[in-house]
């Protein structure tokens, strides 16, 4: 049962923020990937039969390390802010601060991808540090800004969500 | 619904035509093609000035006091990474004259990064341009289809800024238009999935005619990923493995 208790907050926001965001992952690829193979991968037509084995293994291929990596550094961000009682109910710090974190996560990881494949000419110039600037930031910020929204607005709805349930309870 | 019953099989008289004319319209586009190759072979020159039309022996070929016919040039010896790809972006554009120098590289790793997603990959999407832009421009379809994969799978980074048209590489083949500029039409043209493959395929054929034939498909990669590159990148090795492993059929 969940209670107010932190100890008990502790997990159960990271697990309801990392099932929230796992899934909006799982179903954000699935929109993407589905029309990228021209339907053959999920749908056979001469047939008519759905693949259900495919759509389960990419809802789980991209949804499973989606929401391990948010309910890891939630753990992480939240060990550092519920002990110093920031928890508010309601309040949009903590889903701010998750979002900074994971909205900065995706962007790094993104701009480490663009560093791995375009290691000359796209990000840096001829000289040992002279980096282009405005491309890492467009390429950081592009994928920083969106995470960013999704995960607040999401937090916001989940933990108000709990904050009822805990009430309750 | 999901059928169990096997199609029954059906001859189509009028289907049957259409078949044997579009064989007949694509063997006809074969022979032309390699009368095509075998000019280019013989060192054709297809800027040569011709007879101009109207005259008895217009459209041959014609010998014009001050043409000079393309001779090739060799790449300096020293020279920085600015000064070899501005060098080398001309070349490509002009499709030949002279001879890349790229150095093989047994240490290049043909493995597929952490970060490479097959699930991205945009070539069966695209499959049709493709084959349009292989046979206007006679570069391998599955040199085109290699690159992309790997473009697609790999360099997937650019995909939001992309679709907000503010980065610098246009998807599928990831032309930068910051290197190429109005070459080929700028970001507008560039959207059109058909236009981006056609590009990709100029300049892979830019590079193809500015490389010694021994030159394999590592290093024409290579050279596509990054123009100055004088030796083999990780990259070129990549699509070289996607080239022959075919994972696009998978």
């Amino acid at each position: 049962m969940i209670t107010a208790k932190r100890a008990d907050l502790f997990y159960v926001v990271p697990l309801a923020d990392a099932a929230a965001l796992g899934a909006i992952a799982a179903a954000g690829m699935l929109y993407w990937i589905v029309p990228l193979n021209n339907f053959e991968y999920f749908f056979d037509e001469s047939t008519s039969r759905v693949h259900v084995l495919n759509w389960v293994l990419t809802v789980l291929r991209f949804g499973l390390p989606a929401a391990f990596g948010v309910f890891v550094l939630e753990l992480v961000i939240h060990r550092l802010f519920l002990r110093r009682s920031l928890w508010v109910r309601r309040s949009v710090l903590l889903p701010f601060i998750d979002a900074l974190v994971l909205g900065c996560v995706a962007g790094g990881l993104m701009l480490y991808a663009g560093f791995q494949h375009n290691p000359q000419s796209v990000f840096y110039g001829p000289g040992i540090w002279e980096v282009h600037w405005a491309q890492s930031a467009i390429v950081f910020l592009s994928w920083a800004l969106p995470v960013g929204a999704v995960v607040f607005f999401v937090e916001l709805i989940v933990h108000s969500a709990i904050s009822r349930v805990a009430r309750r309870a | 619904m999901i059928s169990s019953q096997p199609r029954a099989a059906s001859f189509d008289p009028a289907v049957g035509v259409l078949a044997v004319h579009w064989r007949l319209a694509a063997l006809d586009f074969d022979a032309k093609m390699l009368r095509f190759r075998l000019a280019l072979k013989a060192n054709f020159d297809p800027n040569q000035p011709r007879v101009p039309a109207g005259r008895p022996d217009g459209g041959q070929w014609t010998r014009v006091e001050g043409y000079v016919r393309d001779t090739i040039v060799e790449e300096p010896e020293q020279e920085s990474s600015d000064a070899r790809e501005r060098r080398r972006r001309m070349f490509v554009l002009r499709g030949r004259g002279t001879r890349f120098r790229i150095a093989p590289n047994p240490n290049a790793d043909p493995s597929a990064p952490v970060h490479a997603v097959d699930a991205f990959s945009d070539v069966s999407k695209h499959n049709a341009e493709i084959e349009i832009v292989a046979a206007e421009t006679l570069v391998d379809a599955d040199l085109i289809r290699a690159i992309m994969y790997v473009e697609t799978t790999q360099g997937y980074y650019g995909r939001v800024a992309d679709s907000l048209r503010i980065s610098n590489s246009v998807l599928p083949m990831n032309i930068n238009v910051s290197v190429w500029g109005e070459a080929f039409g700028g970001r507008t043209k560039l959207n059109v999935p058909l236009n981006n493959i056609r590009a990709g395929a100029v300049i892979l054929r830019g590079i193809i005619g500015n490389l010694f034939d021994t030159a394999g498909v590592a290093e024409i990669a290579t050279l596509y990923n990054y123009l100055p590159a004088t030796i083999v990148s990780d990259y070129g090795a990549r699509v070289q493995a996607v080239y022959n492993s075919r994972p696009w059929e998978k």
